[in-house]
């Protein structure tokens, strides 16, 4: 209910939730001040006590409630923000995108499918840090289907990889290595990787497209395939309709408010 | 081997070298599959060999130089002295040509392992002009999967051992003919042929990379195909 108060206000962020909570703090707060203030000029000694407990509630509800009201609703942590959505989403829903995800990957023509992997990134903010104080990135909501990939909860910030980039352009992008030194070559000079975190990835993939997802003209989320094979994408793809089929997500996504 | 090094820079030395048998052994077959599959050459147009090396389109197919535009990504390759003429020679990736569209009559490459996929079979369609033929030749995955995996490598590169005794790898992707024909179809081509080619009963020496799948399969040397010919044209 509150979530989709706010919602319909605009507020879909951790940082504007809090500033709305502490806004509402200080409007509370000085209006309760005013009337005490009005209440004794007319002698109203008793009764100015009620603005005060509003100024202790304001106080009280700044410094620790909105903190954990926020928390509570936009959590930092990855990991409990993806049980949140999964909460939200529910079992039947994430098993619903893996068939479809599947289902995505038996359309595609030409090529080996039994190398061929997918899952589904969702945009989500991303604790601050020090250098950017509001940073957004990309939560991996469900396992790999096929057989490869990393599990779901990985988070890969928006200036990194080619689900970085696609959710940066809003437009369908595809990458394809020959080998393992030009993956490792590019993913540090053009996806915005350290060696290291290039080395952490699936090392034997050759050939990558990513779909946006969007929902009111916003990107929300990109579907993601790779394939062990080189020079799968875009051609394989050609007559699969992935952007249709990313909708039909957003759809899933829509109905258990996750976007 | 650094990550900035194309494996066929480091090999262009030696690659066409008697000591390279496996090489030497796919120009026979491939020199025996032509024989056995002759094909018609447009008289007319321009004929572009990808991941040409020296060039062997003379050679195989007695096509005039003056036709031939010569096209490799590996710089040293393209550098071979000793080299078959052409008009033209283009230093770029097979799947991604900076020419313009339906320029060649023929797109013809001898072992496209390096860069098969589909991709670069879009990019050959885009390339021919109608009626235009699509010739090349690559290794077997019946041959060359087998070989990696008896070598415990990576099934999407080959190994090359070079003279001075260093180990050398370079992206060779081996893909079923089903698929071959599935690619080259769903890329626009028509009449597609994909035929298996063994090693010819003459040759020597024979390589040992292909004698240890032969016995590992318990088949003679000659009956184990390790090319296939590939012929498509764009309707």
């Amino acid at each position: 209910m509150l979530i989709a108060v706010l919602r319909l206000l605009g507020i879909r962020t951790r940082r504007q939730f809090r500033l709305t909570l502490r806004a509402l703090a200080i409007m509370l707060g000085v209006g309760s001040g005013y009337a005490i203030e009005i209440l004794i000029e007319n002698h109203l000694f008793w009764w100015s006590a009620l603005p005060f407990t509003f100024v202790v509630f304001s106080t009280f509800f700044e410094f620790i409630l909105a903190d954990l009201i926020t928390e509570h609703n936009y959590p930092i942590e990855t990991e409990e923000k993806l049980d949140l959505l999964e909460r939200q989403l529910g079992i039947r829903a994430v098993e619903t995108i893996s068939e479809k995800l599947e289902r995505m990957i038996q359309t595609f023509r030409a090529c080996d499918r039994s190398c061929m992997s997918g899952t589904l990134h969702i945009i989500v903010e991303l604790a601050p840090v020090p250098e950017t104080r509001t940073r957004f990135g990309l939560l991996q909501l469900t396992n790999y289907v096929g057989p490869r990939g990393g599990s779901k909860g990985r988070i890969t910030t928006l200036d990194q990889g080619i689900i970085g980039r696609c959710a940066r352009t809003g437009k369908a992008e595809y990458v394809n290595f020959s080998d393992e030194y030009e993956y490792r070559r590019r993913m540090v000079e053009e996806f915005g990787f350290s060696m290291e975190q290039a080395d952490s990835r699936t090392t034997i993939a050759r050939s990558y497209i990513a779909v946006p997802l969007f929902l009111n003209s916003r990107v929300v989320g990109v579907l993601y395939f790779f394939s062990t094979e080189p020079q799968v994408f875009p051609h394989a793809a050609r007559e699969s309709n992935l952007a249709e089929s990313a909708q039909d997500l957003v759809a899933i996504l829509r109905t258990a408010s996750i976007v | 081997m650094t990550i900035e090094q194309n494996g066929y820079d480091l090999l262009a030395a030696e690659y066409y070298d008697i000591f390279h048998r496996t090489c030497r052994n796919f120009d026979a077959a491939t020199a025996q599959a032509l024989a056995k599959h002759p094909v018609s050459i447009p008289k007319e147009g321009l004929v572009l060999e990808v991941g040409c090396g020296r060039g062997r389109c003379k050679e195989f197919l007695g096509i005039d130089a003056l036709r031939i535009v010569q096209l490799d990504s590996s710089r040293q390759m393209l550098g071979i002295k000793e080299r078959e003429s052409c008009y033209l020679r283009v230093h770029a990736d097979a799947a991604s040509v900076p020419l313009f569209d339906e320029q060649f009559a023929v797109v013809v490459g001898f072992l496209i392992d390096p860069f098969i996929g589909l991709n670069f079979f879009s990019e050959a369609y885009r390339l021919l002009r109608s009626r235009g033929l699509f010739l090349a030749t690559t290794p077997t995955a019946e041959w060359g999967v087998s070989l990696r995996n008896e070598l415990k490598i990576e099934t999407s590169s080959a190994r090359f051992l070079t003279k001075g005794g260093a180990t050398i790898a370079v992206p060779s992707t081996l893909i079923p003919p089903n698929q071959i024909e599935e690619m080259l179809d769903h890329s626009g081509f028509h009449e597609i042929l994909v035929t298996p080619h063994c090693l010819p009963k003459n040759t020597s020496p024979v390589s040992p990379d292909i004698q240890q799948v032969a016995e590992k399969k318990k088949i003679g040397i000659h009956e184990l195909p390790i090319i296939h010919l590939i012929t498509a044209n764009k309707p």
